[in-house]
């Protein structure tokens, strides 16, 4: 991806507070339009890269850019980019009108025109009558669409939101997901997303980049991501994973698992004749046969009811490994805790893991 | 994640925090180191003070009697307004402290408005009701129970109750702080354990209340140290306590011995403020110390 | 137990009050001495205290020198507190200790020390040395009070601010202002009501012709015996408080005026 298609670039950033370091020469590129999470556990670099991109720190090396423009030494005032706060940042001790043009305001907008335009933002976020409200008076939902209108209102090159709704609870967190994707669809807005959350991170993105230690362990669509992690940190932190054993076989096109002997191909993945290998197998992948089929015998542990699917806990000769099986499903009849069984699943569907 | 300080803020954090840190600097640091030197020295008919370095003031203030009687009725009246602060304080705090919000407050207006206004009135108010033609001694004459007036401005009670007067909002605003930071759940806590309200009172209560106390305790006692015009006003001008030493000698143009004696008044506050940390304890509910 | 301790409450209240309350009273007398109750009601000692050239001019100087140095105090007062708040470490601590440090300093051995090192000066004009004084007593009221509005403001907002294309004056002047302004207000009307009371400190930078009211009721109680004119002075003084405390109340609520105190 060329410099001038990317909305945001950072090239080679380095960020450290104290000893720690927490972002580690880190090279991204958002494009025009594309929705791009920063997924990771906490303490991983991705807000202070959220913040880098806005100048609220300033990189120790590396550069900044957005829409081509060096801004790594300009304050954050002058850079064009809009942002949605974890707690919404919304001024108390102004209405819902001023909070939205506030930024008209600040960028020499006539009144006229900015009222018609905070209007307008707040008829996007479906709360065209609450202008006169204070932000105390609004609900958590509420105040998290009039923190969108007050950025989106600036149509800023790109769009920033940090961890924006993990104060909603769970069904509101819902709504906004699909709310907040499709405002950003119509508006064709760049956005970088940073969370915590991977199924947020997945539901919204066009591109999600898994950060772990200031690095980025793996970036790419939600499905790449999620059906091909490319090492263990990846396959574990998004949605579980059971990490089998195997060794590469011949000329390193397939390997074979350690339990049950299954054969699988690796791709592009490289390796020579006997080396050591990790795989690893979405537990929704895997499916339970009766004693005698080929695959990996195991003791089933626990099943736990999940309504729309049943956890199986299986003990596979001293090795935890989990299957989704969806509610319902034929091959659930007549389970029972301590039952024999073999797991087994599609070769296609494991993934060969990289080691760190 | 911490944020770092760029060139920008510190600049900004410096042109905000230069003048008003140079302005306490040079009117209150720099004069008290100044008074400190002063003191130092001995007087001086033509300047402020004479040009030998000398620990004299301080020497006379240590071993002449007089001081010391001066300096041990000073604590003896900055003891008895305190504990009759403490006394009366608490008893009032205890009683606002649990009513209503809105109630609580206005009924801590009426306490805090009088600190605004000034002492000198607050003082007059006291001679317009003890002194001779006061109305204390009017009402009285009227009903034929004395026939002279009683004297009972002039003396170290007067002073003591006066500025007890003047002084004990700051000791009820002091104790309802702590008293509503304290979490009723300790209380109730005391009574599932079979405590007794005396009890609870003594082994929940007072102790989580200490800050309070410590803070009204070291503020009456500040106070009253430097309560020159409460002092002369209802004491007269024989009760002399050590403030009235510091003005008498600034009246005598003995300014190294004014110094002295003001940090001797500093010495006596830092010791006693020492006394009530040490005995009270504030520290163990405030989690440091 | 319950009985003693209301009992207690009420002599306390008696006592705060009933002073100031006498004193009130006492200056609409109509008779040439004191009596309580007055003799007649009369706003002689008003008109007498009006017609004192020493009384009006104390008073109107009193009111100049606590409007500029509460004035003084809440721009320095606020830079400071906007400086430290939310700073952490002992060096931080030390220079918010230095900040408050006036409002349990003993203010005789304040007024003394200006007093010297203004002589040691060459001498600084009487109005200016108290305003200075008055400055250095009503900064810790003001420091206290916006550090703790300071506090209260969520440091995303100042972020919020700048993400919305506002300059640092932009954020100072439309965000952090309107949200810590009830909390200077707070701060600067009680370093000019504590300007207006202010004895042990101005007891000694007061010199002849410049002198405030406080210091003109005590000499004139000292030397010329309780004259009834002092009951007005006092009165007046009274009424003016009791102004400022409904204004502030409207303006920063009851809550902040008794938590300055």
């Amino acid at each position: 991806m060329s410099t001038q298609e990317s909305v945001v670039r950072l090239s080679q950033v380095t960020k450290r507070f104290g000893q720690s370091v927490a972002v580690d020469q880190l090279n991204l590129d958002i494009s025009e339009g594309s929705f791009f999470s920063l997924l990771g556990p906490s303490g991983c670099g991705k807000t202070t890269s959220l913040r880098m991109i806005a100048g609220f720190e300033t990189p120790d090396e590396g550069d900044v850019f957005i829409r081509g423009q060096n801004v790594t030494r300009i304050v954050p005032h002058k850079r064009d980019f809009a942002m949605v706060f974890q707690n919404f940042a919304l001024f108390p001790h102004m209405s819902v009108a001023e909070n939205v043009a506030f930024g008209l305001k600040m960028t020499g907008v006539g009144k006229a025109e900015r009222e018609q335009r905070a209007r307008e933002a707040l008829a996007m976020v479906r709360l065209p009558q609450f202008a006169d409200r204070y932000p105390k008076q609004l609900s958590g939902g509420q105040q998290q669409r009039v923190a969108i209108a007050r950025a989106i209102v600036m149509r800023p090159a790109v769009l920033l939101l940090d961890e924006p709704l993990g104060a909603l609870d769970k069904n509101l967190r819902e709504e906004m997901q699909v709310e907040l994707r499709s405002l950003q669809q119509d508006l064709g807005i760049a956005t970088v997303f940073v969370t915590h959350d991977q199924e947020e991170a997945l539901t919204l993105s066009d591109t999600i980049a898994v950060m772990r230690d200031g690095r980025i362990a793996q970036r790419g669509s939600p499905s790449d991501v999620y059906e091909r992690p490319v090492n263990r940190f990846v396959a574990t932190f998004l949605g579980a994973s059971n990490l089998l054993r195997g060794r590469i076989l011949g000329t390193g096109k397939t390997a074979r698992i350690d339990a049950g002997g299954i054969v699988i191909p690796l791709g592009d993945a490289t390796g020579k004749d006997g080396d050591e290998i990790e795989i690893a197998i979405r537990p929704e992948r895997m499916s339970v046969q009766l004693q005698g089929a080929a695959g990996m015998p195991a003791v089933i542990k626990a099943i736990v009811y999940k309504g729309a699917t049943v956890s199986l806990y299986c003990d596979a000769s001293g090795d935890e490994r989990v299957v989704f099986v969806p509610g319902g499903h034929p091959s659930l009849t007549g389970l029972k805790t301590g039952a024999s069984i073999v797991l087994s699943f599609d070769p296609a569907h494991a993934v060969p893991l990289r080691s760190e | 994640m911490g944020s770092g300080l760029s060139m920008n803020r510190q600049t900004a954090f410096w042109a905000l925090l230069a003048p008003p840190l140079l302005f306490v600097g040079i009117f209150f640091v720099v004069p008290l180191l100044n008074l400190f030197w002063v003191s130092l020295h001995g007087a001086s008919s033509s300047e402020l003070f004479g040009s030998d370095l000398t620990g004299e003031n301080y020497y006379r203030i240590l071993t002449d009697s007089f001081y010391h009687t001066i300096i041990l009725r000073t604590l003896w009246a900055g003891l008895s307004i305190m504990l009759l602060c403490l006394v009366l304080g608490y008893a009032t705090a205890y009683v606002i402290a649990p009513l209503p919000p809105r109630t609580r407050l206005i009924m801590l207006l009426f306490l805090v408005a009088p600190l605004m206004v000034s002492n000198v009135i607050r003082a007059y108010g006291w001679i317009a009701i003890l002194g001779r033609q006061g109305v204390v001694n009017s009402m009285l004459r009227s009903t034929g129970l004395i026939d002279g007036p009683l004297l009972l401005l002039n003396s170290f009670e007067a002073v003591a109750f006066g500025l007890m007067t003047i002084l004990l909002p700051y000791m009820v605003v002091s104790i309802i702080n702590a008293l509503n930071a304290i979490d009723r759940q300790y209380i109730e806590a005391a009574q599932s354990l079979k405590a007794n309200p005396f009890r609870t009172f003594i082994e929940v209560v007072w102790p989580l209340s200490s800050p309070g106390v410590a803070s009204g305790t070291l503020l009456v006692f500040l106070l009253t140290l430097s309560a020159y015009v409460t002092i002369t006003l209802l004491g007269g001008p024989r009760m002399k306590l050590l403030v009235s030493l510091v003005f008498d000698a600034v009246s005598g143009f003995r300014w190294p011995l004014a110094a002295a004696l003001s940090f001797a008044l500093l010495a006596l506050a830092l010791v006693v403020a020492g006394l009530i940390l040490a005995l009270l304890r504030p520290g163990r509910v405030q989690g440091r110390g | 137990m319950r009985g003693i301790l209301i009992a207690l409450t009420g002599f306390a209240y008696v006592v705060v009050l009933l002073p100031i309350l006498i004193v009130v009273v006492t200056a609409f007398s109509a008779s040439e001495f004191f009596a309580f109750p007055p003799k007649g009601l009369s706003l002689r000692w008003f008109e007498a205290f009006f017609a004192s050239e020493s009384m009006r001019g104390a008073f109107i100087r009193s009111l100049q020198i606590a409007t500029i140095s509460s004035m003084v105090a809440t721009i320095l007062g606020t830079m400071a507190s906007m400086a430290i708040a939310r700073r952490k470490g002992t060096l931080f601590n030390l220079v918010q200790g230095l900040f408050l440090a006036p409002l349990i300093f003993p203010a005789i051995v304040l007024g003394l020390s200006l007093l010297i090192f203004y002589k040691s000066i060459g001498g600084v004009p009487d109005f200016l040395g108290l305003v200075i004084a008055h400055c250095v007593l009503g900064l810790p009221f003001v420091v206290r009070s916006v550090t703790s509005s300071l506090l209260a403001v969520d440091p995303a907002l100042e972020e919020a601010g700048q993400s919305l294309k506002a300059s640092p004056i932009a954020v100072f002047i439309f965000i952090i202002t309107p949200l810590i302004w009830p909390g200077m207000l707070a701060g600067g009307i009680f370093a000019f009501i504590l300007s207006l009371g202010e004895l042990n400190t101005a007891l000694f930078l007061t010199g002849p012709g410049v002198t405030t009211l406080p210091i003109e009721i005590f000499s004139y109680l000292q030397f010329q015996g309780g004259q009834l004119v002092i009951a007005a002075a006092s009165a007046i003084q009274v009424f003016m408080i009791i102004a400022i405390v409904l204004i502030a109340e409207r303006l920063v609520g009851l809550k902040r005026i008794v938590r300055s105190g």
